[in-house]
């Protein structure tokens, strides 16, 4: 993963107040990690529709027949705090891409993986 | 040359005449007395003359971004067309939002100046920093919606995604005088006939291929404390709040039913103050409510849609769906702009609630690319103009249908009436010979704010360097919605000053170049951190406020030298002599008038002006160092102010 790729990871999220404070990709991209700092999660409430973004941005950043890589994601509060995670299987991109599955299904699916910390 | 953060010193200057195309930098200098977009847009005007034919092929038009526009700044993606206006002679800057600005940044340019007139219609496409010049012939005579469908083929790209557009229509190509510039369907840079000088160059549009490509900021922590500032004040506030506050959830037209209820929306070519009180005064008309085209109604009714520009949190366009009859033929219209100002200019101030024909209305101007608040003026004017027998072929007050028809009719100058209101509410009034029918400043209609109600938009409308203009310095802010604190709309007293704060604010974020709208949560603080941030400069709140008088002043001085002085800082005479048949029907501002002489002392001072004109002394104090000087001096009283002729 580039300087540039990172750069625009975050630039892209902070217009929706999504401020990433760590990304990095081992296994030559096939898993991401991403940690970020987001002003509407709350203790207990992980905004879905953020993370919705973030997937969103990895989508538009790589071509059109991108197979999908594993995303994992790591939510902060402004102060810092662990507020929850969640995380996207690279096949699921892959089905989505592939028509296999709707937008709809897919987000159902990344939805049920947010762990909210207690 | 620069090497601030924000810029890519690259600024291209086409020559239209000979189809030359050259690359300069930005001049560091200027770049921070002037930071961009709107402040440095009018430093190239400036340096071309003030004597310019605005539809000659010496005017230049200068389409510019700022160091902030298409970065992470919220409401960034902005950009700014400056030029000489053929619509009031003074220098404008116009702007649009959507994806172009940010675009163009993308594409590696600060900005694109256009000189000379093409021999043949040509677009400009723009892609890695380079300009070339096409052929548009295939296009010329086209509306603003097939132009954009015949880009997109033939370009290949996908708007919204790595493709924008910047075109006129056939207003433009006809010279109207208050012809606009579209991005795309629906977002305009309205105001001042920027469209009318592309149409003057043989220049249909302005084409731009990137995909998103932020720059870094110079400082990357200030700019992000700045960011998280900004972006928590948008959030919390009632106004931005995504989907809460009321420009959110229901669009700039939140403002009809507020307007309408605090006695503020001019009705019926500004004979009244509300559609109810103009109901109160002839109960025997046909009358209409405000309340039928506004936000909430069209929310509820009409509402398909939310779509956001660049880097935009508050998504205040509101994209409709209508299906009407149009001279017995069913008109199906999907457009995003049914805003405040349009819906007004052609709804209650036309005398028709009739909201579905209001947004075809709206459509049909976009497509012409027409000045909806102009023409809403013009054909408001036209219809008082019937009633008083100055004109044998006319237009009745409230004929939505009419209304539909003659907006194309003017945009191809079709027939005598469509070709005198071609020239504008102003000049068509003169030639009807009843120039106080006109509700015009310097040339320019009013927008939808009445200044009986709303004091500081009188003064605001009267000193505003591109005629009347709600955008130059936005008092209702605090007027109606106490931002930063409330004041009385019907109070005249401090309004000079107030005015003056808002327009010297306003030309900072038009110079940055991001949405107004970021003034109704942040401040100057949040702003000193992202243009630092982004920039590497390290100005104080002060100087950067002085930026922004400085901007406002070179404005004033282009003026002054073009011929302006303080007799052009007017209202219409029904809003400082009164209307003799809207008093009774005023209801809650029934006798109000602006108290214009008062605060233009008031503001002059503030300003440090003599009658309007920019003493040479405050030239020097704001370092703006080019140009002759206008002679005056502050010591003698305005002695060499220059003469009205």
């Amino acid at each position: 993963m580039t300087d540039e790729f990172a750069f625009q990871i975050e630039s892209r999220l902070m217009s929706h107040g999504v401020y990433v404070t760590e990304v990095d990709a081992a296994d030559e991209s096939e898993r991401y990690h991403v940690t970020y700092e987001s002003m509407a999660a709350d203790a207990g409430t992980i905004p879905h529709r953020e993370i919705g973004r973030v997937i969103n941005v990895f989508r538009d950043l790589h071509d059109d027949d991108w197979a999908g890589a594993e995303i994992a994601g790591t939510v902060l509060d402004l102060e810092g705090r662990e507020r929850g995670r969640w995380h996207v299987e690279a096949d699921w991109l892959d089905e989505l891409h592939n028509g296999e599955l709707t937008e709809t299904e897919f987000s159902g699916r990344v939805i049920e993986t947010v762990e909210p910390s207690t | 040359m620069t090497d601030l953060g924000g810029f890519h010193d690259h600024v291209a200057r086409v020559d239209l005449s000979s189809g030359e195309v050259a690359y300069e930098g930005v001049d560091e200098e200027d770049a921070k007395k002037y930071i961009g977009a709107r402040g440095l847009g009018v430093k190239y005007v400036f340096d071309q003359g003030p004597d310019v034919d605005p539809l000659g092929p010496e005017n230049l038009l200068a389409f510019m971004n700022g160091p902030l526009t298409g970065t992470q700044v919220t409401m960034s993606g902005r950009i700014a067309v400056c030029t000489k206006s053929p619509l009031t002679g003074t220098v404008t800057d116009s702007h649009h939002g959507g994806w172009s600005g940010a675009r163009l940044k993308w594409a590696g340019f600060d900005g694109l100046l256009f000189e000379g007139e093409a021999d043949e219609p040509v677009y400009a496409y723009v892609e890695d920093g380079e300009v070339e010049l096409r052929d548009a012939s295939h296009l010329w005579g086209k509306g603003v919606h097939e132009t954009r469908d015949l880009i997109e083929e033939e370009i290949g790209g996908e708007y919204g995604k790595n493709l924008s557009l910047m075109t006129t229509g056939p207003a433009g190509e006809n010279e109207v005088r208050y012809a606009c510039i579209v991005n795309e369907d629906d977002r305009s840079s309205g105001r001042g006939g920027t469209g009318a000088v592309m149409g003057s160059k043989n220049l249909k549009a302005v084409v731009i291929t990137s995909t998103t490509k932020m720059q870094k900021p110079a400082d990357a922590e200030t700019f992000k404390e700045g960011h998280k500032q900004a972006m928590q004040l948008i959030r919390e506030s009632d106004v931005t709040g995504p989907n809460e506050g009321g420009l959110s959830v229901y669009g700039t037209n939140v403002l009809m039913n507020v307007s309408e209820e605090m006695d503020g929306l001019p009705v019926r070519n500004a004979q009244y103050t509300s559609t109810r009180s103009e109901a109160e005064a002839d109960p025997s008309e046909p009358n209409i409510d405000a309340e039928r085209v506004s936000g909430e109604n069209v929310r509820e009714n009409i509402l398909v849609d939310e779509p956001t520009c660049h880097s935009c949190p508050v998504a205040c366009k509101k994209e409709v769906e209508v299906q009407t009859m149009h001279k017995g033929e069913e008109m199906n219209v999907r457009m995003e702009s049914y805003e405040y100002e349009s819906a007004w200019a052609l709804g209650p101030n036309s005398m028709t609630d009739d909201r579905d024909r209001i947004a075809v209305m709206i459509d049909r101007c976009n497509d012409m690319a027409v000045d909806t608040i102009e023409m809403g003026n013009t054909l408001s004017m036209a219809m008082e103009a019937t009633e008083e027998g100055l004109i044998e072929e006319g237009i009745d007050w409230g004929d939505a249908e009419e209304m539909i028809s003659m907006i194309e009719r003017v945009a191809h100058r079709d027939g005598e009436l469509a070709d005198a209101l071609a020239e504008g509410a102003r000049r068509a009034a003169e030639e009807f010979g009843d120039p106080d029918i006109a509700m015009t400043v310097k040339g320019q209609s009013i927008p939808a704010y009445d200044p009986r109600a709303i004091k500081g938009m009188g003064i605001g409308y009267a000193t505003s360097n591109r005629g009347a203009c709600h955008l130059r310095g936005y008092t209702p802010a605090a007027e109606i919605l106490g931002i930063p604190e409330q004041v009385d709309p019907r109070a005249w007293e401090g309004k000079g000053e107030l005015c003056a704060l808002f327009q010297d604010l306003h030309a900072i974020s038009d110079s940055f170049d991001i949405c107004k709208f970021n003034a109704f949560a942040e401040g100057i603080e949040e702003y000193v951190l992202q243009y630092n941030g982004m920039t590497g400069l390290d100005v104080t709140e002060d100087e950067l406020m002085e930026t922004g008088e400085r901007i406002y002043t070179l404005e004033r001085y282009y003026n002054n030298l073009a011929g302006f002085d303080g007799d052009d800082d007017s209202l219409p005479a029904r809003f400082v002599e009164g209307e003799e048949k809207a008093i009774p029907g005023q209801g809650g501002s029934e006798g109000d008038l602006a108290e214009l002489d008062k605060m233009k002392e008031e503001y002059y001072e503030v300003r440090g002006w003599v009658d309007g004109v920019v003493p040479d002394e405050r030239l020097d104090e704001l370092g703006i160092d080019i140009g002759p000087g206008t002679g005056v001096s502050a010591d003698d009283g305005g002695a060499a102010a220059p003469s009205d002729d």
